[in-house]
């Protein structure tokens, strides 16, 4: 249940962080206004998103990242 | 399974050598169970998270600075990444689909531990490069608010003291997070990588009216040739055709495709086609983000300072993001070069090992060449581990073909199969030689590397069945 919240709340958050440049992109918000907003929709993301992963396992990645070289 | 012959007239040291290194390796000995495979979507969502990483600031920047022009770019990156693609499809995958193994363990059985050992030392002293680039992109970002001068483009050496002092805080920082936490740092990374994406989509979305497109985006091909993509190359760069972003985009990433690394990854693919999943990361990473730090650099007046050029187009989310982005490149790489050093230190711990790997990282991070010809340095990287895939792909493909048998080195139990070594030594002296841009070297010197590895063990060509 809780992973579903903090899921959606990371995408809500990503969703966030992209329309602050769609907006300022348009005209619709001013420099200033549009970088307070990626600031907060980021926030947000770092805090739901680790709050998700924190509740997920991948198994893959920690079986391969061993080995696997840096891209 | 694999059998570990061991030669016992084998001195003790390189015995014991080869049996720290296997111990290292040893979780995964064994090929991967039918049970353990992955599905599409868990590769999908893995590669597309671990091809959005510092270097992204850096190289798409520097291809503005190269003079390519917006057609060239745009075709040579769709046309290289799709090469890059069918090189995880058509010579990774089906490699580690059939034998399930890494390339430690297969490369051992072909050419023996101890030319196994040579090889991820050099690996090492490739990833600790690499990590150190990254420290530098991210003393960019860090330096900004403390007034630190980044380095000119054609710097080679420290210029001022700040720029040292600095990049040995990042790095001593870097290090103790690499030494303290691996896992739960790398769980941090992934959760990272969406967010980074966004911030080269935004932040190009967002210098572009400073750049004069309009909102309608009906004059954005014409900005982009003209004030982005313009064919003018910045002093002390070369110029690029649509071959060399072709060739770079192919073999940004030689070491996992071409070279074989990521058997690692694929080896829990379901099928050979698995590979084709590797667009996920291609695509977005290695042509989405290098096109929007080339529109951010363009907005910045062709300044190569990812720092200043992130702060500029996203506020401070930018330089949080160069940071991250280095550092979650910077931390596995330490990583993994502390693991490939562990099989050559005697029984050191693996804060050591990485506390050392993180130390001469840290040293070549204050070099301002090892970031402002990152590059040429990605070529290298490609091309001195490159070889060795091409004697991992004649010996199991070419080899049954050819009747000549396979897994001499494992068979005779000798800890330096030669042959592989005299190729992957006369591959690289070729390639010094060849008459050509770095870029285009790897090619026709894998081509070298395949045919010679192939003539060399000719003469133990089985006769055909009668």
């Amino acid at each position: 249940m809780f992973r579903t919240v903090f899921g959606l709340m990371a995408a809500l958050s990503l969703a966030a962080c992209l329309a602050s440049g769609i907006l300022v992109f348009l005209g619709c918000v001013e420099s200033e206004t549009y970088r307070r907003m990626l600031s907060v929709a980021s926030l947000a993301w770092f805090v739901s998103a680790a709050a998700w992963s924190g509740k997920s396992t991948r198994p893959l990645e920690k079986q391969g990242e061993a080995n696997s070289s840096e891209r | 399974m694999i059998a570990a012959h061991r030669n016992t007239n084998m001195p003790m040291k390189l015995s014991q050598l080869m049996s720290r290194m296997d111990a290292l390796y040893e979780y995964d000995r064994e090929p991967v169970a039918p049970d353990q495979l992955k599905t599409g979507w868990q590769f999908a969502s893995l590669l597309a998270g671990e091809h959005v990483a510092g270097t992204e600031f850096v190289i798409g920047a520097f291809f503005v600075l190269h003079g390519v022009t917006a057609a060239d770019l745009i075709l040579g990156l769709v046309i290289g990444n799709l090469l890059a693609v069918l090189s995880w499809t058509f010579v990774c995958a089906p490699v580690a689909v059939q034998n399930r193994l890494t390339l430690y363990w297969y490369l051992r059985r072909i050419a023996g531990p101890g030319l196994t050992a040579i090889y991820n030392v050099a690996n090492a002293v490739l990833y600790c490069i690499l990590a150190g680039a990254m420290i530098a992109v991210s003393a960019t970002a860090i330096g900004l608010p403390l007034g630190v001068k980044t380095p000119a483009l054609t710097d080679v050496y420290p210029t001022n003291p700040a720029w040292v002092a600095l990049t040995f805080a990042i790095g001593a920082a870097f290090v103790t997070l690499a030494i303290l936490g691996f896992e739960k740092l790398s769980n941090f990374a992934r959760v990272c990588a969406p967010w980074i994406l966004a911030i080269f989509v935004v932040g190009a979305l967002a210098v572009l009216p400073r750049l004069g497109v309009h909102a309608n985006l009906d004059n954005f091909w014409e900005i982009a040739k003209a004030r982005i993509w313009n064919g003018v190359t910045s002093p002390g760069q070369d110029k690029f055709s649509v071959w060399h972003i072709i060739f770079f985009a192919w073999f940004c990433n030689l070491a996992m495709h071409i070279a074989l690394s990521d058997m690692a990854l694929f080896r829990y693919a379901r099928h050979w086609a698995y590979g084709l999943y590797s667009a996920f990361g291609m695509y977005p990473g290695h042509m989405l983000a290098w096109l929007c730090s080339g529109i951010m650099v363009a907005a910045v007046g062709r300044q190569m300072d990812p720092g200043m050029m992130a702060a500029e187009a996203a506020g401070i989310a930018g330089p949080v993001a160069v940071v991250l982005a280095g550092w979650t490149t910077a931390n596995p790489t330490l990583y993994r070069a502390g693991l490939a050093l562990q099989c050559v230190t005697p029984n050191w711990p693996r804060w050591k090992v990485t506390l050392i790997a993180g130390f001469i990282t840290t040293v070549l991070s204050c070099f301002p060449v090892i970031f402002m010809r990152l590059l040429d340095y990605v070529a290298i990287y490609g091309l001195v581990l490159m070889p060795m895939g091409a004697v991992v792909v004649a010996e199991h493909w070419l080899f049954p073909l050819l009747r000549i048998p396979r897994y001499r080195a494992e068979q005779t139990g000798s800890a330096v199969n030669w042959r592989a070594g005299v190729v992957w030594a006369g591959t690289l002296a070729a390639c010094f030689l060849m008459p050509m841009h770095l870029f285009f070297r790897w090619l026709p010197g894998y081509l070298f590397a395949l045919v010679l590895y192939t003539a060399l063990n000719l003469h133990l060509r089985k006769p055909a069945p009668a």
